[in-house]
């Protein structure tokens, strides 16, 4: 029976609160007062508390938290968990947010003359909020529920361009697809809710014991969920979508999207069972290779850096089969997951961030050749961006080698040496394509400035120090991002 | 005492010289001139350690502590740890000691872009600093990667014509070998517990555990050396870097493999180094007499050089397997002499090309008559490069030589091989370029050397003499960490001896060294 809320309760559901809490002010707001310019604000305000209510969770690492027994702190009958780590990562979801505002202010915000603002700003507080429910959902509701949630705001956000056929087409198509996918999700819900007769993870271990009609509800789920973290076979939207999609939203998709969905997996992965770690080791291997060779022939940089998420998402189905290996490592693999979403999300802001200044001065372009040699016109941004680009590709003294070194690490310890090699050498494919882009900015002569010059965009370029000090900082001193 | 602080300083400064440089308000001389400030403080600071060092003792010196963090499955938390024993001495007053000298001689063929050369020269000079000083594998690994992209900007930036293909050659294959390398680390820190050198060397990990790190660890560094089969990067690499570049890459950068099989091959896995010592030293045998014969195809002249490093390094290697201490200690002092000696060949292709825009050989002729300063240093650098007896050359190959003579004669004699050779095309080299009659014009009328140039390569040309006239400073500093290592080789190599002979049934079997 559902009681008095408790104090664990409270504790996740306060950045949910604040989020929609701050949806619910604009959109009142809105109605009353349709020309004052009040969005950005309550929105950042929202961000802020959302932030803020979650800190002493994230804060908590290593120590029990007042009043609270035991961690992970679980809440409404179970059906919401997380841990201290999933909390960092829930901040850098939160983060992802208020980084795509500050890049829409002169921009997305200024389309049609502000008509979407509105809209842009009550969705950028809902997607978080569903990113929140999916990182730390242990109950089918939560699950779909977080899934549907942080969907459908993207699915407008991308095409909030509506002028522009790329994202038009971007919206469409990962709307069409992203319901294909819960279809799948939630039939597979049904069916191994048929077969087990539960609700929670524990259903996955029921069904890998049952019947043909739980494994094939198995199927329909992992299917649903890895489509949202673009796992090969599933991963052919993304290049379209993060390309099509206005840039501040695709760092959002990037950062945000990735990493509650690979949350969600683990937390629904299969304990050690038939399946075993060599098909998640497979599904890794085909996804690095395919997202790696399909990004070599890209002349978009979008695309590329869209590739390179679909190969960081096969990366970590690595630490999934380092935990299918050896079933004992489950708290130092969420850790590994933990920390490489961090580092991941916080690369893929700075790339995605700075390559959204650099297109506004290649007048709207992320060609390759239309972005030519422009790191050197603008060191601040491309600087960044060629740092953001350095931790993708896992460079010591960046965030994303401390990833990839965790991620690898549990891999060898659960005694995976051979496959751990393999992927490795995989990842040394991509960077033949991060090396390009490096290649493009600094050693190709500049290309001529072309189309109407850019607004001097102060709020972004300060902003966007900030995920490239923590690119760097996550890097070389990870001590007191509470995730080790 | 300066002791501890030294080696902090000596990677501190040219990083904080890179970014100084970066934001920076001063305009190209001035950056120049502040380049040189930290760079040759840190040479200074260099120097100093190098005649501070004790050679009578074991172990590290300098030694730095910093607790860093605590990787997950680890015991004891990541060091900020930097020493300084026999093996690494020389190789980080090399490192400090050359780069001022590429910022003294850089004016002449960087020309636009100095501010971001600067800072790419600095960030590498911090780099390579550190990989000679780490005494803490991932911090070791952190440098490695460091000092590599650097040089790739270096040579992607100020390059020639085909740039952008040699940089990429060059970072994929070197990365390749670092990232298996890095698998190697990795199970090497979670089996052993500990990431500290030192203790890594005196804990005597399980041999298969050795022999798997030792294939891991030699494949990132035989890349980097070159060995033979891995070695085709490095011309594209040489020939399109500008003059700088090559001599880092000379100097310093293809020493770092050296090293790195030295202290890791050597010393923390001597099981799995006795194993493939075998393959090695054919290889480096082999790769003298190949990278002599390719040296002596070339007409351009930075290839020949380029080609020759790899003819050196395959000295190097000889030396380095050959598993007694004389042989080693002549490896660790042929690799500073290459250095020194390449460096110096590189800096004078660069004389050259900066007033003809070409290298090839038969663009020149004659120079000896028209270019009397530049016909005395590269007469004198090809000397020291051949190992004529009074130049830095002939004591390492000589050690190396005689150490490797012991035990393998025949190699031993196919190396001497490679000596001929080399005598071959670096003779040739300057019989085309400094003797016969002046074939171009414009051979007449090349401007003399100016005193930046005599800046930088006098340093270089003193060095050759004093390694070759009294080597006694720098054999003493290495012997002692040479003799140990040899030392901790010889059970693993009676060992092996022993498996290959049939076992004698009556006596009872050698007691086995305590394994973890």
């Amino acid at each position: 029976m559902p009681g008095p809320l408790t104090p664990s309760d409270w504790l996740l559901a306060a950045p949910l609160l604040w989020l929609a809490g701050g949806v619910v002010a604009i959109l009142v707001l809105d109605a009353f007062r349709p020309a004052a310019r009040h969005e950005a604000g309550l929105a950042f305000l929202a961000l802020l508390g959302a932030a803020w209510s979650l800190w002493p969770l994230a804060e908590a690492a290593g120590e029990p938290l007042e009043g609270i027994p035991g961690l992970p702190v679980r809440a409404f009958s179970g059906m919401l968990e997380a841990s201290p780590g999933n909390a960092v990562v829930g901040l850098l979801c939160l983060g992802a947010a208020a980084l795509a505002g500050i890049l829409s202010l002169r921009s997305l915000c200024r389309l049609e003359s502000g008509r979407h603002r509105t809209a842009l700003w009550t969705l950028l507080l809902v997607a978080p909020a569903g990113m929140l429910v999916t990182l730390a959902s242990s109950h089918f509701a939560t699950l779909f529920l977080g899934i549907e949630t942080l969907s459908l705001p993207l699915y407008v956000l991308s095409a909030l361009r509506r002028t522009e056929e790329g994202s038009v087409e971007a919206g469409l198509k990962y709307f069409l697809l992203g319901a294909f996918a819960s279809g799948f999700l939630v039939f597979g819900m049904a069916l191994l809710y048929a077969g087990t007769g539960r609700m929670d993870p524990g259903a996955v271990t029921a069904a890998l014991e049952g019947g043909a009609l739980a494994r094939a509800g198995l199927g329909f789920l992992y299917a649903g969920l890895l489509f949202k973290l673009a796992i090969a076979p599933f991963h052919l939207w993304v290049a379209d979508v993060y390309q099509g999609a206005p840039t501040p939203i695709t760092a959002l998709m990037a950062a945000g999207t990735k990493a509650a969905a690979a949350l969600a997996l683990l937390h629904w992965a299969p304990p050690a069972g038939p399946l075993g770690s060599g098909a998640w080791a497979l599904l890794a291997c085909a996804t690095l290779a395919l997202a790696n060779l399909t990004a070599l022939n890209q002349e978009n940089l979008k695309r590329i850096l869209a590739l390179s998420g679909v190969a960081h998402a096969g990366l970590l189905l690595f630490a999934l089969a380092a935990l299918q290996a050896a079933p004992g490592s489950g708290a130092s693999v969420e850790a590994a997951v933990n920390f490489y979403l961090v580092a991941y999300g916080v690369s893929a802001l700075a790339a995605f961030g700075a390559l959204e200044l650099l297109e506004r001065r290649a007048g709207g372009h992320a060609e390759a050749s239309a972005l030519r040699g422009l790191g050197r016109r603008f060191p601040v941004a491309g600087g960044i961006l060629a740092l953001a680009v350095l931790s993708l590709a896992g460079i010591p003294g960046t965030a994303g080698f401390l990833g990839k070194y965790f991620v690898f690490a549990e891999l060898v310890r659960s005694g995976e040496v051979g496959v751990a090699l393999l992927g490795i050498l995989l990842t040394l494919w991509s960077f033949a394509y991060y090396l390009r882009i490096l290649v493009v900015l600094y050693m190709k002569d500049a290309a001529p400035a072309g189309g109407p010059p850019a607004v001097q965009d102060t709020p972004a370029a300060v902003a966007l120090w900030v995920p490239a000090v923590l690119v760097v900082l996550l890097g070389v001193w990870p001590a007191p991002a509470h995730l080790l | 005492m300066f002791r501890e602080p030294l080696l902090p300083w000596m990677v501190f400064l040219p990083l904080a010289g890179a970014f100084t440089v970066l934001f920076s308000p001063l305009r190209e001389t001035g950056l120049r001139r502040l380049a040189l400030l930290f760079s040759g403080v840190t040479a200074v600071l260099g120097a100093v350690a190098f005649a501070a060092f004790s050679p009578e003792l074991s172990g590290f010196q300098f030694r730095f502590e910093q607790d860093w963090f605590t990787l997950p499955g680890l015991d004891a938390p990541l060091r900020l740890a930097l020493g300084l024993d026999g093996l690494s001495v020389l190789l980080l007053a090399l490192s400090a000691f050359l780069m001022p000298l590429i910022l003294v001689s850089a004016p002449g063929h960087i020309r636009h872009r100095v501010r971001e050369f600067l800072f790419w020269a600095l960030l590498m000079e911090a780099g390579m600093i550190g990989v000679f000083a780490a005494t803490d594998l991932v911090l070791f690994y952190f440098f490695w990667e460091l000092s590599l992209i650097p040089l790739y900007f270096l040579v992607g930036i100020w390059g020639g014509p085909n740039r952008i293909y040699a940089s990429l050659k060059f970072v994929l294959y070197t990365l390749a070998g670092s990232l298996v390398l890095l698998v190697g680390l990795i199970r090497v820190a979670l089996e052993a517990g500990t990431t500290d050198i030192g203790r890594l060397i005196e804990a005597d990990l399980d041999p298969g555990l050795q022999r798997f790190a030792f294939a891991c660890f030699a494949l990132g560094f035989l890349i980097k050396v070159p060995v033979l089969p891995f070695h085709t990067w490095l011309p594209d690499a040489h020939v399109q870097a500008p003059t700088g570049g090559s001599v880092v890459l000379a100097g310093v950068m293809l020493k770092m493999g050296t090293y790195g099989l030295m202290r890791f091959g050597l010393q923390a896995f001597p099981a799995g180094a006795v194993d493939w010592a075998p393959w090695l030293l054919l290889l480096g045998a082999a790769g003298i007499v190949y990278g002599s014969l390719l040296a002596w195809a070339q007409s351009d002249i930075k290839k020949l050089v380029a080609y020759s490093s790899v003819g050196h390094l395959g000295f190097v290697v000889l030396g380095t397997f050959a598993g007694n201490a004389t042989a080693l200690q002549g490896a660790v002092l042929q690799g500073v002499n290459h250095g020194i000696s390449t460096g110096a060949l590189f800096l004078l292709v660069g004389v050259l090309y900066d007033r003809r825009h070409t290298r090839a050989m038969d663009a020149f002729g004659g120079l000896a008559r028209t270019f009397p300063a530049f016909a005395f240093l590269l007469v004198l650098t090809s000397l020291a490069s051949v190992g004529l007896p009074g130049t830095n050359g002939f004591v390492g190959e000589f050690l190396i030589l005689m150490g490797t003579f012991e035990q393998h004669p025949w190699l031993a004699a196919l190396a001497g091989l490679g000596v001929v050779l080399g005598a071959v095309y670096m003779l040739g080299l300057c019989r085309e370029v400094l003797f016969g009659p002046v074939t171009h014009e414009a051979n007449r009328r090349l401007e003399p050397l100016r005193p930046r140039e005599w800046a930088a390569l006098a340093p270089l040309a003193a060095l050759m003499l004093w390694i070759g006239l009294y080597p006694s400073p720098f054999l003493e500093r290495t012997r002692f960490a040479c003799f140990e290592t040899a030392e901790r080789l010889a059970p693993w190599l009676e060992r092996a001896g022993e498996e290959a002979r049939p076992p004698a049934p009556a006596l009872p079997a050698t007691p086995e060294p305590e394994l973890r």
